[in-house]
């Protein structure tokens, strides 16, 4: 595969590669890094990628890969993060500080464990399917329904102490 | 759509059960007016569940990583021309050694015909004793000078091989530091 060839089939991916690798690493500039170094790996297997016939899903599995990387260097625990409890949102007073319902809902996603996080903002902000979620994340779709149950109810076991006050 | 209906989908909502379909009516119900007072609270938190944060794609993201892979082709290129270069150099090597190799086999050739020759004519033997004592003393010393040759020869190639991989070195740094400064800019 050619440079001509390669960039007609990856360059149009590089927008979808980035809001995944920004989803997972929650950072702009490495999401930035990330892509780059999710197309060097892509070029260097240039020579298998004539075989492949969803080239958008190889390239979602090498910037998923690259992300877990990433996090694994950065020591980023981030399978043990799976069952982790979302932490008792800091104090009630700056609950209280928050007057927008969406700001703080907005507020309660971003303190989910890693993974609930990443598969709630995927399912509802970014609208991926269970099965797009599978291939960025690799978690079976079972676990995705777990993960997504999980953070649910946090979210709103939160929400309804605030509606509480 | 039914309140008792929401209320199951809601719950199945929160029990990740719900299908694409079934989200989007839910989506769909609770953005209606229609909504009964008791689920007005669960229409809130699941509109504020959907509400998005964009995230904003770098504009120059594109640029830079079309001059990434052109970057990476033209590194592979200039790869690609060196290889032949080594072939040569190998292939002159060989060609020396080979070639010091037939020179020394030449001289031994002579030297031992000389020989059989003197052996087979005892009387030319007797007579040209000291011009034979003579000729082996320059063959030898033709011999030692081949050999000398061909090992500077090999020295050479050796020296040049190595100039030839500090040469790739050296493009690689200076390559490197010309994309960093390259990212920099842009």
């Amino acid at each position: 595969m050619d440079a001509e060839t390669f960039k007609k089939v990856f360059l149009p991916y590089h927008q979808k590669l980035y809001r995944i690798a920004y989803r997972i690493v929650q950072d702009t500039a490495n999401a930035e890094d990330i892509v780059q170094e999710t197309f060097i790996k892509l070029w260097n297997k240039k020579d298998e990628l004539e075989q492949i016939e969803n080239t958008e899903g190889f390239a979602i599995i090498i910037v998923r890969n690259t992300c877990l990387d990433y996090l694994r260097k950065a020591k980023n625990d981030y399978h043990t993060s799976y069952d982790t409890e979302i932490p008792e949102s800091s104090s009630l007073s700056k609950q209280f500080e928050i007057q927008d319902d969406a700001a703080y809902v907005k507020d309660l996603i971003n303190k989910l464990p890693d993974q609930q996080r990443q598969v709630i903002m995927m399912k509802h902000w970014d609208g991926y399917t269970d099965e797009e979620i599978e291939n960025i994340t690799g978690i079976s779709p079972g676990n995705i329904r777990v993960i997504l149950s999980r953070a649910r109810k946090t979210i709103r076991e939160q929400y309804s102490k605030i509606e509480q006050r | 759509m039914k309140t008792s209906e929401i209320k199951k989908l809601v719950e199945a909502f929160y029990n990740g059960e719900t299908t694409i379909e079934e989200e989007k009516l839910l989506l769909s119900c609770f953005q209606g007016e229609d909504v009964a007072e008791e689920l007005l609270k669960e229409r809130d938190l699941f509109l504020d569940l959907y509400k998005s944060e964009p995230i904003d794609v770098p504009l120059h993201l594109e640029a830079k990583l079309d001059t990434l892979i052109d970057e990476l082709a033209r590194k592979e290129t200039v790869k690609v021309e060196l290889k032949p270069a080594s072939k040569k150099k190998y292939i002159l090597r060989w060609a020396g050694s080979i070639a010091a190799g037939i020179a020394i086999l030449i001289t031994a050739g002579i030297y031992f015909n000389k020989q059989e020759k003197a052996t087979t004519t005892p009387i030319a033997q007797t007579i040209d004793k000291t011009i034979d004592k003579a000729d082996e003393q320059k063959i030898k010393e033709a011999q030692e000078a081949l050999v000398l040759l061909s090992s500077k020869f090999n020295k050479g190639m050796d020296q040049l091989a190595l100039v030839s991989t500090n040469l790739d070195k050296t493009n690689e740094i200076l390559n490197k530091t010309f994309n960093r400064k390259k990212d920099k800019e842009s």
